[in-house]
């Protein structure tokens, strides 16, 4: 059975006017919220693997952190080759956005830098932009996992 | 015998068989070139299931064709109001039924992953007879064996794709195709707003495939060997777009003057206005060829995967 990995006092770095997009992948309690027109600084008291990989797909720049005390420790967030079940593909035709269709949104990391995922059903790349926080609510059914990509 | 590696397999992209599968399929299909009329009970007592969501005329003909040649039967649609999918049946409910009386699939679907997903829920091989805007790798192997069957091999061809190079699946398809060539001179041929995705040319270009982007197809006539002609498909861009781009792209007997000797003009048809008549007299048409070798390459392709 799997685990779901969690950190506890993670600190997040991120582009000015940007922090509130990260409230809405949560309902964590406690989170702290610090603005300036340097950047914004989201605290979290916890956060699952999950969640900072959403904030690191939805904000390439961001940067990650561990508080110890009064120390930060760097906090790497790496993409896995294959991000399955955990946002939607914005393509409309695609088979994983028709809601009667038992196929879980799968995405292929193509590169990095400038992030680029590409739909392993529909076959096309998430234009430029096209990652925002309303592709991470996915509510339909998610087949048992049974990759064949 | 080696047992045939194709056998039981999907055909969903063109990159899902290798180059030596490749040939061993237009092998096939020469063998078979020689019973499109009279036919053979290779597949006597299996059953095609062709289940078109999407209009088609030579994709739909030439599978049924090809499976009554084998000696097989076909059950299926062409239109899907015929269906259950009118009363919202989804697409993988309607293919798990194909699956349980048939021995293999053709589907056609608007929806992008839709044969991919098909794979999935059947057990016997699906065929992508065209999904969204990517994907038609059985025009692909027939466009292929053309060029084989013309010029002896694809490898070292000189070919140009011209029209509408983003929306057309035969055109993305043929170009995920001749990645598995060597030494091919690509030339996409249109204007800057239909220029191929980005999908498409990431991975030839991870294939080492050497191709130019161009809007100018009179200066790349004389250079190539085969001229793949597409439509530019006016419901899917602005009309001062499809304006500008429809006179650019009618290929005249005029224009062809200027080609090789042995220059083919191909077409996956239906073709509307960028192939005029006059064309069809020059010694470079093929369009209709290359639509009769269809039921060959299917032939074979069902052959290769039913079991």
């Amino acid at each position: 059975m799997s685990t779901v990995k969690k950190y506890t006092d993670v600190i997040i770095r991120l582009p000015a006017d940007t922090a509130r997009s990260v409230l809405g992948l949560t309902k964590s309690k406690g989170i702290d919220i610090r603005t300036s027109d340097s950047g914004d600084t989201v605290g979290l008291p916890e956060a699952t693997e999950g969640l900072l990989l959403k904030v690191r797909l939805l904000h390439p720049q961001a940067r990650f952190a561990i508080r110890k005390g009064r120390r930060e420790e760097k906090l790497e967030v790496e993409l896995p080759e294959k991000i399955a079940a955990l946002m939607n593909c914005p393509n409309p035709s695609c088979v994983t956005s028709q809601p009667k269709e038992p196929a879980a949104p799968e995405f292929k990391v193509v590169r990095e830098e400038p992030l680029t995922l590409q739909c392993l059903y529909c076959g096309r790349y998430v234009p430029k932009g096209g990652i925002t926080p309303d592709l991470f609510e996915v509510t339909r059914f998610i087949p048992p996992a049974k990759s064949t990509f | 015998m080696p047992k045939d590696a194709l056998k039981g397999r999907d055909f969903i992209a063109i990159t899902d068989v290798s180059r030596r599968e490749l040939e061993a399929l237009f092998e096939t299909a020469d063998y078979m070139q020689k019973h499109v009329k009279g036919g053979t009970d290779a597949l006597k007592g299996r059953i095609l299931c062709t289940l078109f969501f999407e209009p088609s005329t030579r994709t739909r003909l030439s599978f049924e064709t090809a499976m009554l040649r084998l000696g097989g039967g076909v059950t299926g649609f062409a239109d899907p109001s015929a269906s259950r999918t009118v009363t919202g049946e989804s697409l993988a409910d309607t293919v798990r039924m194909a699956d349980s009386y048939g021995n293999a699939i053709v589907l056609r679907h608007r929806i992008e992953g839709a044969a991919r997903l098909a794979s999935q829920v059947a057990q016997v091989p699906i065929i992508n007879a065209g999904d969204g805007t990517q994907h038609h790798p059985t025009q692909t192997l027939t466009d292929l064996y053309t060029i084989r069957k013309e010029f002896g091999t694809v490898d070292g061809t000189s070919i140009a794709i011209l029209g509408d190079l983003k929306h057309t699946r035969s055109a993305s398809s043929l170009c995920l195709g001749l990645t598995h060539f060597k030494d091919v001179s690509l030339f996409l041929v249109s204007p800057e707003q239909l220029r191929t995705k980005d999908e498409v040319k990431d991975l030839m270009k991870a294939a080492r495939l050497n191709f130019v982007e161009t809007d100018d197809v009179e200066k790349v006539i004389p250079q190539v060997d085969a001229l793949y002609v597409t439509r530019v498909q006016k419901e899917r861009i602005t009309p001062e777009e499809y304006e500008k781009a429809r006179g650019s792209y009618i290929i005249t007997a005029k224009m062809l003057k200027r080609a090789k000797d042995k220059m083919i003009v191909m077409h996956h048809l239906p073709r509307i206005e960028e192939i005029p008549l006059e064309v069809d007299y020059t010694r470079h048409a093929r369009y209709f060829e290359q639509a009769a070798n269809g039921l060959p390459v299917r032939m074979s392709l069902l052959s290769h995967l039913v079991e």
